[in-house]
């Protein structure tokens, strides 16, 4: 066999289709995608609302105590109280629309995306309470006889924000995006 | 560019030169959720270059173009990941091989596969017809070293077809 033979043969498979897509093994890959985007939400709800409602908790046993009654700490402890119960009513919600999508590929898929996206929003809003109780934190540490102990609150909440930063660009972000990438080319296939 | 002209561009591309990705995923991944894999991110990355597509160029040139840079970058990452003993295998298989009948092209695909990066594009482009200044500027190597590399590569496959031939192919 020499050249010209093989360019025969590999002309040849021109003529026939070498791939085939089985939809049924495309819609078992978004039905897993779609259960680990609801699995990342729901985890994420639990343990911010967990830790909220302990936080505040902490705050008033702290409070009750030592019996001093000082008015920041309580009006913390009663933000973070009111965003726990703002999180349990989203996540009710969230439980009740991710049910309304048909259940085709796309359907199926949408349902992925927009827990993807929820998850987006809850990411935002933990850094946003994040900027609240650093605020007030530092409010009440801040002072200029103990300089490094302010400094080093300052430092530990820096590291946090970028740590949530890298959390949210490298898990969320890029969750969301593989998710919207995959149903752009299903629907260019279909 | 609108959405809509962009998917039907898509559409059409992938209608009329799918084969060129079917190749090129076959001669750059081997096992099916690899092949798989590739498969997505060259598409996407064709989708994402019909902005840029002028015109000037055939499709089916600039469909090769893309795809051969994406398969490389993908081969390159791919060695990273098996290196830090990554497995980026997927549980279902998406993307399904027809039963090749011709043991011979599955064969030329295994000769092709132990080529080096570089060289399985020189010989998917010189298998599909382009001519050495082309496959020079596709692949953005002066065309008197593809000249020397295709000479070497045809000799190669000649000479392992003839060692096949004599064993009872």
């Amino acid at each position: 066999m020499d050249f010209n033979d093989m360019k025969k043969i590999w002309d040849e498979q021109n003529k026939q289709s070498l791939y085939a897509i089985d939809e049924k093994a495309l819609h078992n890959r978004v039905i897993k995608k779609k259960t680990k985007a609801s699995a990342i939400a729901s985890k994420s709800e639990k343990y911010m609302i967990g830790s909220l409602i302990i936080a505040s908790l902490i705050v008033w046993v702290a409070t009750v105590y030592t019996g001093d009654f000082e008015l920041l700490p309580l009006v913390l402890s009663g933000f973070m109280l009111t965003m726990a119960g703002l999180l349990y009513s989203k996540r009710s919600k969230r439980l009740k629309w991710q049910n309304t999508f048909d259940r085709s590929i796309l359907g199926d898929l949408e349902e992925a995306i927009a827990n993807a996206e929820y998850q987006l929003q809850i990411s935002k809003l933990s850094r946003n309470l994040f900027f609240v109780v650093a605020a007030v934190t530092l409010f009440d540490v801040l002072s200029v006889e103990e300089w490094w102990k302010s400094l080093v609150t300052l430092g530990f909440f820096l590291v946090v924000y970028r740590l949530a930063k890298w959390e949210y660009k490298t898990f969320y972000l890029s969750q969301r995006n593989n998710l919207v990438g995959m149903k752009e080319q299903i629907e260019k296939f279909d | 560019m609108d959405n809509q002209k962009q998917s039907e561009i898509f559409r059409e591309w992938l209608k009329e030169h799918k084969g060129i990705l079917f190749k090129i995923i076959r001669v750059y991944a081997d096992a099916d959720e690899d092949q798989e894999d590739l498969f997505q991110e060259i598409s996407l990355q064709l989708w994402r270059s019909i902005p840029g597509f002028n015109g000037d160029a055939k499709a089916s040139t600039w469909i090769y173009r893309v795809a051969l840079n994406q398969a490389l970058k993908w081969t390159k990452k791919e060695k990273y990941r098996s290196e830090k003993g990554e497995d980026a295998r997927q549980e279902f298989h998406v993307l399904n091989q027809v039963e090749r009948i011709d043991p011979k092209l599955e064969w030329l695909y295994e000769q092709i596969a132990k080529l080096d990066k570089i060289e399985r594009s020189l010989c998917l482009l010189l298998f599909d017809g382009y001519q050495y200044k082309e496959i020079a500027e596709m692949v953005g190597i002066s065309e008197s070293y593809v000249g020397v590399k295709l000479n070497r590569i045809k000799k190669y496959l000649t000479e392992q077809a003839i060692k096949n031939f004599e064993n009872g192919f």
